[in-house]
């Protein structure tokens, strides 16, 4: 299944085709999880949401049209489902006793555990997860759309264009997001000494 | 809007590779003059640079065969909700049926009875299908002067001669 494309795939996958499934499943595991977790901020929601993603790909797959670009669905799925779990995680904050505002303290640490930790000595684990955790602080304190604008461009490559398609802007009003996310970023960094 | 203020707010498509080759040039040679525009530039990089110190996460060993354990099983649950509901809706469906049938025959004994025929259920497809039977029962329903009505009535005081007396 490694050279058939995407759209291909999921064409099977409309027809009820369980490998055909489990082929795009590994194929985008990894960046749907990576989009999510630099979105959110936080690993196990990162996890749970993925499998949301890729369920809502098998449910939903009769409305997926051929001519369209699979990725472009999917990250349009990934970004709603991220959008609606932020909402319920900020009601979820605003009723919690301990309104947690930066990050849980083990997020940036998970991944070392993932990354094959072994090869890391103790010194640049502490160095990474520390600024693994203030790069994350820093993204979600951008308003959700210029947060979403620097993930897809940044860490998943996108083009104005495609980010342009998936967030319903123009080119032009992406262009200004990623200015002032940028702006915004540099103000962060800069105040804690990175 | 001078210069700078055109270059600084094309940096970050420049950065990102989102300018024209015309433009890339114009931005590359007005670095190369102005310090205060690469000072911005300078510092974007590094924004961008301690951005890219995020690593990536690997997903959970199993996560792919979780996923797709969990949508085969939202499909089955789906047929079983099929059937589920289906089943649940069989009382209902064969109370129905029956008050149907019960209501098809005691209109059909009732109507017999308002006409006073001796017609029943087992006779209903004899009668039908006999032409003769169907045309008879059809003139007895539709005639427009039955006896003993209002139009029976007028028909005969139209048609009354005291000389003749009653005709009929």
């Amino acid at each position: 299944m490694q050279n058939i494309t995407n759209e291909d795939l999921m064409c099977r996958v409309t027809a009820g085709n369980k490998h055909a499934f489990e082929a795009l499943v590994d194929r985008h595991q990894r960046p749907v999880l990576n989009f999510i977790f630099r979105f959110l901020g936080d690993r196990v929601e990162a996890e749970d949401l993925a499998q949301e993603v890729f369920l809502r790909v098998w449910k939903s797959a009769g409305t997926y049209k051929p001519d369209a670009k699979f990725t472009t669905w999917l990250y349009r799925i990934a970004i709603n489902l991220c959008i609606n779990k932020q909402r319920a995680l900020r009601i979820r904050n605003w009723f919690s006793v301990s309104q947690p505002h930066e990050l849980k303290q083990n997020s940036g640490d998970t991944f070392l555990a993932a990354e094959g930790a072994e090869t890391t000595t103790a010194e640049n684990h502490l160095i990474n997860s520390e600024q693994s955790r203030r790069i994350l602080n820093a993204l979600n304190d951008l308003p959700s759309s210029q947060r979403l604008a620097i993930v897809l461009k940044i860490y998943d490559g996108l083009s104005y264009h495609e980010i342009a398609q998936l967030m319903n802007r123009s080119v032009s009003a992406v262009d200004s997001l990623l200015i002032r996310a940028k702006k915004n970023l540099r103000k962060k960094f800069a105040k804690t000494n990175f | 809007m001078d210069s700078c203020q055109i270059i600084s707010k094309k940096l970050s498509a420049y950065q990102d590779g989102e300018v024209t080759p015309a433009e890339k040039t114009a931005i590359e040679t007005h670095l190369r003059t102005c310090e205060a525009c690469r000072t911005k530039h300078e510092a974007l990089l590094l924004t961008y640079q301690i951005l890219r110190n995020l690593p990536e996460i690997e997903p959970a060993p199993g996560l792919s065969r979780q996923i797709v354990s969990r949508a085969t099983r939202v499909q089955e649950r789906f047929w079983v909700r099929a059937l589920g509901s289906a089943f649940r809706l069989l009382p209902a469906s064969a109370a129905m049926a029956i008050l149907a049938a019960a209501g098809l025959l005691i209109g059909t004994i009732t109507g017999n009875f308002l006409t006073e025929r001796q017609f029943y259920p087992s006779q209903a497809f004899s009668i039908f299908h006999s032409d003769q039977a169907l045309t008879l029962a059809s003139v007895q329903v539709f005639d427009a002067t039955p006896p003993g009505s209002f139009a029976e009535g007028y028909l005969k005081l139209t048609a009354y001669n005291p000389e003749k007396g009653h005709e009929k």
